[in-house]
């Protein structure tokens, strides 16, 4: 990454936008899910921000899904928000059996972009409107089974929301 | 679109299998229920294979080459100068019959066969978890990438977000909600072709295990094996092949409704859909008779009652409380037992609906028919999003009168 043209896909807030190249779209760039998982598993949680409308996506995509305006740039989000809506899984597959009941939110976090994670609070605990922060957790902490068919789960990071 | 010179012959519908052969289940191959349903098609009109000129086929979710529908017609021995399918999920049913009578009265087809036949539970093709589907329900990584590692696994947490978000919003409550189910799964003890058709009274269902928070095992929709059809012509021909036709007389469809990245999960793109298909119908909710609406998860249903006019936005809960839902009722609501007690039989999820208001205005239900009925509502939803509500929508008017347009 050495001149500006390159930088809009790793640079956090550049003013650099435009239509990103295929060329830019590696596994390096935040706009795919292992660059996504890399910064996460650095403490930086990215979303996509609309430079046209404000919009904010996490994943972060390529283009607007709101206007369609490709002058996205990458945007570093606050790990503080709402819950908006819940739910707990009470019987998840084999590789998740251990961990049930999981409590699953939708989070609008204070940057106003919605990001769905697990809650680490029990279901009759959490209301909508709530205060979570996201924080970054080792798959392993977790306890996910790393012998079942989600082969990133070894290297990426799962996002837990506690309660703030 | 509104349709002039085109009824409903009549349907066909196969028994529902959970494909547990040990357990006695009926389960046929692909091809096997294409044929079933094509038979009786025909022997219920007194036709042949020769009078078949087109053919209308809901693409299944079980894995198929890429000539399927034509190599399906060589098998079966149907000559055809018309083929469409379709594949958008719940809407395909709805969707089909559209496309269907959208050929027949543009002329390029006189008689068309609608299929719908998938086989989800397949026993035969067993992939590592033995009680789920048999194909790969996620070819590009997105439930793996997105939703597992945050615990989501499938559509029961997605509805659930949209069950809190109601409750909390309008004070919805369980008793209210869970008079969908209750009242369907009674239709279901009157439904032999019911996968699920023991009675279940409110009780049962407050006491059924919790699945994904506030949905019960009863809110979930079962997946089931089954074929479903219906047999289409122009109005004239239809008229001699049957002695009670049922016509279309309005659609509409609404797909990619709410993209955003922050949707209210509690308005379904429904509304679109029905007042395009009102409007051509030349008619609204009042003079609706019953409805037939897709029913993956009873939230589905009382969104839909809002969406599509019957009560005000919010009211739905109250709405299906003080309303009685039963097929001699105020009201009738899916009056097969709708799919969450019939089943979900893959691409012909949405048939469960198409097949019961054909039934109703045809007057053969038999111990549950309605009283009379002129005109019914059936509904298609498809493609519970990530954090959204449904974005595929169908909605179909049906009537049994022949000069109906306002």
């Amino acid at each position: 990454m050495t001149d500006e043209s390159d930088s809009p896909m790793t640079d956090t807030d550049s003013t650099t936008t435009g239509p990103l190249t295929a060329e830019a779209l590696t596994a390096d760039s935040a706009f795919t899910l292992p660059g996504f998982f890399d910064a996460l598993a650095d403490g930086r949680l990215l979303a996509a921000r609309c430079t046209d409308c404000e919009t904010h996506m996490l994943p972060p995509r390529p283009a607007c899904y709101a206007c369609g305006s490709r002058a996205v740039t990458l945007s570093e989000q606050p790990r503080t928000g709402e819950v908006v809506s819940y739910t707990s899984v009470n019987r998840p597959p084999s590789a998740f059996e251990h961990l049930a009941p999981i409590t699953v939110a939708v989070v609008e976090l204070d940057s106003s972009a919605r990001l769905t994670g697990r809650v680490a609070a029990p279901l009759e605990d959490l209301a909508i409107g709530d205060r979570v922060e996201l924080e970054v957790r080792d798959p392993e902490d977790v306890g996910i089974d790393p012998a079942f068919d989600l082969s990133y789960e070894a290297e990426w990071p799962v996002h837990v929301f506690e309660r703030a | 679109m509104q349709f002039e010179n085109v009824a409903i012959v009549d349907i066909t519908e196969t028994r529902k299998s959970r494909g547990k052969i040990e357990r006695g289940n009926e389960y046929h191959s692909l091809e096997k229920y294409n044929e079933i349903i094509s038979r009786d098609l025909l022997d219920s009109a007194g036709i042949e294979k020769s009078d078949v000129d087109g053919w209308a086929m809901g693409l299944p979710y079980a894995p198929t080459d890429e000539s399927y529908p034509i190599r399906l017609l060589e098998t079966l021995g149907f000559n055809v100068q018309w083929l469409t399918t379709t594949r958008d999920g719940g809407v395909s049913a709805s969707s089909l019959l559209a496309q269907a009578a959208m050929a027949v009265e543009s002329g390029v087809t006189e008689t068309v066969i609608c299929s719908l036949c998938d086989l989800p539970m397949d026993p035969y093709h067993k992939n590592k978890d033995s009680d789920g589907p048999t194909w790969d329900p996620d070819p590009r990584g997105y439930m793996k990438q997105y939703l597992l590692p945050y615990g989501c696994q499938g559509p029961n947490e997605r509805a659930a977000h949209a069950v809190q978000r109601h409750m909390e919003e309008y004070g919805t409550t369980f008793d209210q909600l869970g008079e969908v189910p209750v009242t369907q799964r009674y239709h279901a003890t009157l439904n032999p072709l019911a996968a699920f058709d023991e009675e279940l009274t409110i009780e049962e269902w407050y006491e059924s295990p919790m699945i994904t928070d506030p949905h019960r095992l009863y809110d979930c929709v079962m997946r089931v094996n089954a074929g479903l059809g219906y047999l289409l012509t122009t109005k004239e021909r239809a008229k001699k092949l049957t002695d009670n036709p049922v016509y279309v007389e309005g659609a509409g469809f609404n797909y990619a409704n709410d993209v955003s990245p922050k949707p209210d999960v509690t308005v379904s793109g429904m509304g679109t859909a029905g007042d395009i298909a009102y409007e051509n119908a030349g008619c609204g909710p009042e003079d609706i008779d019953f409805v037939q609406l897709y029913d993956d998860y009873p939230i589905m249903v009382v969104e839909q009652l809002e969406d599509l006019g019957f009560c005000e936005k919010g009211e739905g809960g109250p709405f299906v409380e003080e309303t009685d839902l039963r097929y001699d009722g105020d009201l009738p609501l899916n009056t097969s037992g709708g799919q969450l007690s019939a089943g979900q039989p893959g691409v012909g999820a949405g048939a469960i609906q198409v097949n019961e208001a054909v039934r109703q205005l045809k007057g053969n239900a038999e111990n549950r028919q309605i009283d009379d009925p002129r005109r019914g509502v059936v509904t298609g939803l498809a493609n519970l999003g990530y954090g959204t509500n449904t974005t595929g929508h169908g909605c179909v008017i049906l009537t049994n009168e022949e000069e109906t347009h306002a």
